[in-house]
C-alpha cells in the first residue's frame, strides 16, 4: 500500500474543514471517486466537524492557536470508484491563519514545512465572499500610503500645501478631501496576493508525484452557490479574473505545478442567510447535498461527486 | 601556589589573559589558587566549583569559560521570500528567459516610486490596458513599497545594491519583476525594473558617480523620469530642462553603443501638457550623443477628473516591450562573391 499526503492549504475561513466535513460522509458511505477502505481509528476531528454540518450550521473557524492549528485527517481510500490501488491519504488540514502568517512573516515551523514537502499534491482553497478576503488597495488609500514615501513626490506637494505654497500644491480640493480618510497603519495583506505566495511556496516545496510526474494542485473555489448564475456560466476562472486578477494570472503561468480549477458547494446552498434552504436542508442527507463545478472540454458542468477534488490532486 | 582562574565576575581575564583592572597577570589579587593541585575555577555564576555549595546539577552543564551559557534557541525554516532581486538573480533571470530590462533614472521626487506602485495598483485591479498579470518574483516587494512599509531609510539611502536580504527592515535597491501577459496577442513580457533612490541619479549629475549605474548596460530601455510639475510650471522650468540636460550627458558616458531607446518619462500628466519647448530641448541635447528621445507622460496618481490614475502607464509599457527598429532583411538578396563560391567549385572539380 502506497501513502499519498495531500494537504489542504487557503487563508481563513476558505472552507478547507467544512470540506473535510462533507468529504467524511461521502467515504463512509463508499460514494463518489475516492472511496474509503476502512473507518480510520481516529475520527475525532472529522467527527466534530461533521457534527456541524448535520445540524446545519458551517464548522466554526479552524484552532487559531500555534500549536493546536494542525489538524491530520488520515484515511485508507481507493481511487477510480473504489476499483484503484489502496492508498493510505493523508491530508494535514492547517489552519489559515498560520498560511496567513507564514507569508506574513516567512516563516513556518519545521513540522509543516516537512508536511508540504512529503505531500504530492495540495488543494488550495478560495471562498467566494468571505469577510477575511482582502481587497486590493484603493488609489485614494494608495496615495495618501504613497505620501509616506520621501522621494516619490507627493511629500512635497503635502508640505507645500501647508506652507500655502498654492502653486505645488493645486491638488485642491480633492487631495483636502483625502486628508478625511482613515488608512491603517499595517494594511493587511490583499487576498491575492496571498493566493499567490501560497502557489509558490507550493510550487517550491511540493515533492513530484510518485511516478515522478509534478505535483498536483486542485484550486478549489468554494460557496460558488452564492456566485450569481450569470458569472456561474463563465467557470471559477472568469470568477478569479474578475475578483482576484493577480491570482488568475498566476494561473496561467503554473511552472512546475499541474493545476486544475474546481468549484465547489459542500451543501449546495447558503445555511447562514438563506432560511428557506436551511428547512430543506434537513430534509435530504447529508451525502447527498453539495456538488463541484468541474471542467468538461469547453464547458463547465455540476457534479454531485465532492470527492473529485481531492480524487484529482490524489490521481489515482 | 600558582594562581588560578580570575575569580571577579567582569573581568576577561580567563579569555584574553588581559586583566581589566589593569594587574600584572601574577599579582592581581582576584586571581583563585590551587587546591591540592586541582586549579579554581568558576561556574557561570561566578563561583568557585571547589566550595562545597556548587550545584552539581549546574555544573554537569556548565560550559568552559567563557563558552555560550544558554542552550541555541530552536530555529524556525524561513521560506524564501519574493523581495527585490539582487544582480545576480537579475542576471540569471536574463539568462534563462528573454527579459526587457528597463533602466529607471531621475532625480529624487520625479516620481519613480509613484510609477511602480501604478502600474501595480493598475495590474491587481485588472485595469492595465492591453496587458494583464502573469507573474512576478518580487510580488511582496511590489505589495510592501505600494503599502509604504518599507521605505528609504532617510539621510542614509543604500549605496549599492544589495543581494536578495530577507530581513532587511529598510527598503534595498534592487530589481522588481514583472511578467506581464498581452491581450491582444497572449504573448508574454518579462520586464526587470530597477527600484533605486534618486539620490543615486543625484549624485550621477552632481558628481558624475556613475558605477552603480553599470547595469544600464543591459537595459533595453532607458525611462528618464522627471517632475512633471516643474515643467508646468515657467518658474522652474528653465532648471529643470536643464538638470534634464545633464542627466542626459551623464547617461551617455554611461551606456553602450549602439544607444537603448530613451523614454523621457514626466510624471503628473495631471498637472498639465508637458512643454513642447523642454521637450524639444531634452531631445536635442540627445542627439548630441546619438541619443534618440521619445517622450511618454504618464499620471501615476491624478488628481483631476480629466486624467484618470495610471493614464499613460500602458501606453508606456507597450512602447517598452515593442522595439522601434526595423528588422532586417531575412533572406536578403545578394549577389554571390567570386570567393564564396570557390569552395563548390574546388568540390566539383574532385
Amino acid at each position: 500500500m502506497t501513502s499519498r499526503s495531500v494537504i489542504l492549504i487557503g487563508g481563513p475561513d476558505s472552507g478547507k474543514t467544512n470540506y473535510v466535513a462533507r468529504l467524511w460522509p461521502s467515504f463512509r458511505e463508499r460514494r463518489g471517486t475516492l472511496r474509503a477502505q476502512k473507518l480510520p481509528n481516529d475520527i475525532v476531528y472529522v467527527d466534530g466537524a461533521v457534527e456541524h454540518l448535520m445540524q446545519g450550521k458551517f464548522a466554526p473557524r479552524s484552532d487559531r492557536n500555534l500549536e493546536k492549528g494542525r489538524q491530520d485527517f488520515s484515511i485508507q481510500v481507493r481511487g477510480a470508484d473504489g476499483t484503484g490501488h489502496l492508498t493510505n491519504l493523508v491530508v494535514p488540514d492547517i489552519s489559515g491563519e498560520l498560511w496567513l502568517n507564514a507569508v506574513r512573516s516567512h516563516e513556518l515551523s519545521e513540522d509543516w514545512l516537512n508536511a508540504m514537502k512529503t505531500a504530492e499534491g495540495a488543494i488550495l482553497f478560495v471562498r467566494v465572499q468571505s469577510e477575511a478576503n482582502v481587497q486590493p488597495m484603493d488609489w485614494v488609500t494608495a496615495r495618501k500610503l504613497m505620501k509616506l514615501h520621501a522621494e516619490d513626490g507627493l511629500v512635497e506637494a503635502e508640505e507645500a500645501h501647508k506652507e500655502g505654497d498654492k502653486d505645488l500644491a493645486s491638488a485642491g480640493s480633492s487631495a483636502t478631501a483625502e486628508l478625511d480618510v482613515v488608512v491603517p497603519e499595517t494594511p493587511e495583506l490583499p487576498m491575492q496576493v496571498v493566493l499567490c505566495e501560497l502557489l509558490r511556496y507550493l510550487d517550491l516545496f511540493l515533492s513530484n508525484r510518485h511516478d515522478g510526474k509534478p505535483p498536483r494542485v486542485a484550486v478549489v473555489v468554494a460557496a460558488w452557490d452564492l456566485i450569481d448564475p450569470g458569472m456561474r456560466t463563465g467557470g471559477p476562472m472568469a470568477y478569479l479574473k474578475r475578483e482576484f486578477p493577480l491570482f488568475a494570472g498566476r494561473l496561467s503561468d503554473p511552472r512546475r505545478l499541474d493545476l486544475q480549477l474546481f468549484g465547489l458547494s459542500i451543501v449546495g446552498g447558503d445555511l447562514e442567510d438563506d432560511e428557506d434552504f436551511k428547512q430543506k436542508f434537513f430534509e435530504k442527507n447529508l451525502v447527498d447535498r453539495g456538488w463541484v463545478v468541474v471542467r468538461d472540454g469547453a464547458e463547465w458542468r455540476q457534479d454531485p461527486d465532492v470527492t473529485l477534488p481531492i480524487a484529482w490532486a490524489v490521481g489515482d | 601556589m600558582a594562581l588560578g582562574e580570575c575569580l571577579l565576575a567582569e573581568c576577561t581575564f580567563n579569555v584574553t589573559k588581559q586583566c581589566v583592572r589593569g594587574f600584572q597577570a601574577d599579582e592581581c589579587t582576584h586571581r583563585g589558587g590551587t587546591v591540592a593541585g586541582v586549579p579554581v575555577v568558576l561556574d557561570t555564576i561566578g563561583r568557585s566549583d571547589n566550595s562545597p555549595s556548587a550545584d552539581p546539577a549546574l555544573e554537569s552543564r556548565s560550559p568552559s569559560i567563557g563558552g555560550s551559557v544558554l542552550d541555541r534557541p530552536p530555529e524556525t525554516p524561513r521560506l524564501p521570500g519574493s523581495g527585490t532581486l539582487g544582480i545576480d538573480e537579475a542576471t540569471r533571470l536574463m539568462t534563462e528567459r528573454y527579459t526587457t530590462m528597463v533602466g529607471i533614472v531621475g532625480l529624487p521626487a520625479s516620481g519613480k516610486t509613484a510609477c511602480l506602485v501604478s502600474a501595480y495598483l493598475l495590474l491587481s485591479r485588472n485595469q492595465f490596458t492591453g496587458f494583464s498579470y502573469s507573474d512576478s518574483l518580487t510580488l511582496m516587494a511590489f505589495e510592501e513599497i505600494a503599502r509604504g512599509s518599507r521605505r528609504w531609510n532617510l539621510g542614509d539611502a543604500p549605496t549599492q545594491m544589495t543581494l536578495h536580504t530577507e530581513m532587511a527592515d529598510d527598503r534595498t535597491a534592487g530589481f522588481l519583476h514583472l511578467r506581464l501577459n498581452r491581450d491582444r496577442d497572449d504573448r508574454t513580457f518579462d520586464l526587470l525594473l530597477p527600484d533605486l533612490p534618486g539620490e543615486w541619479s543625484r549624485a550621477l549629475i552632481d558628481s558624475s558617480d556613475a558605477e552603480r549605474f553599470d547595469f544600464l548596460k543591459s537595459a533595453t530601455v532607458v525611462w528618464l523620469m522627471v517632475d512633471g510639475r516643474q515643467f508646468a510650471d515657467i518658474k522652474t522650468r528653465g532648471y529643470a530642462t536643464y538638470r534634464a540636460q545633464c542627466l542626459v550627458e551623464r547617461l551617455a558616458n554611461v551606456l553602450a553603443s549602439p544607444r537603448p531607446r530613451i523614454m523621457l518619462v514626466p510624471s503628473w500628466k495631471d498637472s498639465g501638457e508637458f512643454p513642447q519647448v523642454a521637450y524639444d530641448a531634452i531631445r536635442e541635447e540627445g542627439k548630441k550623443w546619438d541619443m534618440n528621445i521619445t517622450l511618454a507622460p504618464i499620471a501615476s496618481f491624478s488628481q483631476n477628473d480629466q486624467i484618470s490614475p495610471g493614464e499613460g502607464l500602458a501606453d508606456l509599457i507597450e512602447r517598452t516591450v515593442v522595439h522601434d527598429r526595423t528588422a532586417p532583411s531575412f533572406w536578403p538578396k545578394e549577389a554571390p562573391s567570386h570567393s564564396a563560391r570557390s569552395i563548390l567549385a574546388f568540390r566539383a572539380a574532385r
